[in-house]
């Protein structure tokens, strides 16, 4: 199963590397990037400029557009496994409107900080708004699903309007900001696939590490506690782990919704229950969903672009409705 | 084998528990009865370490609060009130949830481990039913498979909050048969809260029962299941026979 998402994955990489105003056959465009591979030396055939594009555009949205999915995705399924609800994702538990607030707050009001600082702010960010949701979610409805899904929604908005009014205060680095509420990819380029590469391994390791846990988890903390499971420990660097991928695919995306409601629960219809296989397949499959998402989003419009996150809206929220009538209280 | 005095418990300052003495001796059956909200549950929960207490709890000659969540689930199993039955989870999958506290913090089962499961679930007949997911059991086959994640931990004491709640006679009867035959061939302590009178003492060795969170009555059912501690402390009216060398507890009206 593995095998057969990364040769998908792959197969998604050469239509994006292909597609496009610019049209370049697949194997030339496989021809540059293999040039580019360390101790390779391939003539693809291409102008100076179509190899740009090849190389300095379009692998690196591929790539970036990649990354973010998988994180998303991810963390989706993680926070779905901490907290037990199939409803929650980044965006829903306002973790990546506080990612949003974090990286806004840095920008506009830290010009010496380095790019590189931006994630960081935007982890604190995640934290805190999970940290609140959970707590309003707690002390709304105890074990209630909705809830907890409510208090996340009360917060996101509470964290983008926040955002918002920050952004106009500070209309100087709007562009820099602008386009967040949706989501974009159409800026990135190496810097940002870089930027982002620590903070998915970190993640991806500290979340795949406790799959198992989670297994345990999923029979609610008092029980997990009884089979000899420190239940907190786990939520808590869990938790972490996911808001940190969240900041990071926020810091370099924007808010780009529902990839972690849609992604773990096909991978829940086609595979089975474990997080033991839907994490990592969420990885892949997160991957998978945003970079076609992205190609979408780029291909649709002649001449145009839609922002991503319409694309993700667009099949998430009725994938979404359909969940949440399907869910038990 | 698991053995409290002056167990007490708080949930903040309302007591729950207090000063509770009971000792369950390898192979042996202790039913805890007592009205609803006597303590029943949080004896158990404390028994198990699930919740903070004073006193002491001694576990195979350890203090339980010396020991780690990992040591006590390796030597306590709980068979839940309600157990929470995680959507498409696999009978399989669940009952290998029983063999965490042997399994490394990041580490995954080995092949002792699916054998563990493999056994119980041929003692228990549940082998056919291994790759169905569990909320599709019925009742009974669900407490069985509760059961049989409770007995691959390997314990030596089994608690079971009200094991048989939802199910009718026959499932009723199945149940308590199985734990009898696990608890004499495993030598299981088993302390078990049961709310019906007479099935308690038909199963259990000794009674202990809980009023206000204290030990009011303790003993063999014939000297705990008498018509005046019934009445004294259920507020029913009652009748007590004897049949069949034990007792039956029927309402009056």
């Amino acid at each position: 199963m593995l095998l057969a998402g990364g040769a998908v994955l792959a197969a998604i990489g050469v239509a994006s590397v292909v597609s496009g105003p610019v049209g370049i056959s697949p194997g030339a465009a496989l021809a540059e990037i293999a040039d580019h591979l360390p101790l390779l030396e391939v003539d693809s055939g291409l102008t100076a400029s179509e190899a740009a594009i090849v190389w300095e555009l379009r692998a690196p949205r591929f790539v970036t557009a990649a990354l973010v999915g998988a994180m998303l995705a991810m963390a989706g399924a993680a926070f779905q496994g901490v907290f037990r609800n199939p409803l929650v994702d980044p965006y829903l538990l306002g973790a990546a409107a506080g990612a949003g607030l974090g990286a806004t707050l840095a920008i506009a009001y830290a010009e010496w900080l380095p790019s590189v600082g931006v994630p960081p702010a935007a982890f604190v960010g995640a934290l805190a708004a999970v940290g609140i949701t959970y707590t309003v979610g707690r002390l709304a409805g105890g074990g209630n699903r909705a809830g907890m899904l409510l208090a996340g929604v009360a917060i996101a908005s509470f964290f983008t309007a926040v955002q918002t009014f920050l952004q106009q205060r500070r209309s100087d680095s709007v562009r820099q900001v602008f386009g967040w509420i949706l989501g974009r990819l159409n800026t990135v380029g190496w810097a940002e696939a870089r930027l982002l590469l620590p903070y998915v391994m970190a993640t991806a390791v500290v979340v795949l590490l406790h799959r198992r846990q989670l297994d345990v988890l999923a029979v609610g903390e008092d029980e997990a506690e009884a089979l000899g499971l420190r239940s907190g420990r786990t939520r808590v660097w869990v938790v972490i782990a996911a808001s940190l991928g969240t900041a990071a695919a926020v810091a370099v995306s924007g808010l780009i919704g529902f990839v972690g409601i849609v992604v773990p629960h096909a991978i829940r219809l086609l595979a089975g229950a474990s997080y033991r296989v839907i994490l990592p397949l969420s990885l892949l499959g997160g991957a998978a969903f945003l970079a076609v998402c992205d190609l979408t989003a780029r291909s649709l419009i002649q001449g145009g672009e839609l922002p991503i996150g319409v694309v993700t809206a667009f099949v998430g929220a009725p994938f979404f409705a359909s969940l949440l009538a399907r869910t038990p209280g | 084998m698991i053995r409290a005095s002056q167990l007490s418990v708080f949930y903040g300052s309302r007591p729950a528990l207090r000063e509770v003495e009971v000792a369950v001796e390898a192979g042996e059956w202790v039913a805890v009865i007592g009205p609803n909200g006597a303590g029943k549950s949080s004896l158990l929960r404390a028994l198990a370490g699930l919740v903070e207490f004073t006193g002491e709890v001694i576990l195979n000659g350890d203090a339980l609060r010396e020991l780690s969540r990992r040591e006590i689930a390796r030597r306590v199993a709980v068979v839940p009130q309600n157990p929470i039955i995680p959507e498409g989870m696999l009978v399989f999958e669940y009952v290998l949830l029983g063999r965490t506290p042997y399994i490394g913090t990041f580490g995954v089962e080995g092949s002792r481990d699916l054998r563990r499961v493999r056994a119980v679930l041929s003692d228990l007949e549940l082998d056919s039913l291994a790759r169905r997911p569990i909320q599709e059991l019925s009742g009974g086959e669900r407490q069985r498979v509760v059961l049989a994640r409770a007995l691959v931990q390997d314990p030596s004491v089994l608690l079971a909050d009200e094991p048989v709640a939802a199910l009718d006679i026959g499932h009723v009867q199945g149940v308590l048969e199985l734990i009898d035959r696990l608890r004499r061939q495993r030598q299981l302590a088993v302390l078990s809260a049961l709310h019906d009178l007479t099935l308690a003492g038909r199963y259990a060795d000794r009674l202990v029962l809980l009023d206000g969170g204290r030990v009011v009555a303790a003993g063999t059912p014939s000297q705990v299941l008498t018509t005046d501690i019934i009445t004294a402390h259920y507020h029913a009216r009652v009748g007590v026979h004897q049949h069949d060398g034990g007792v039956v507890v029927v309402p009056l009206r």
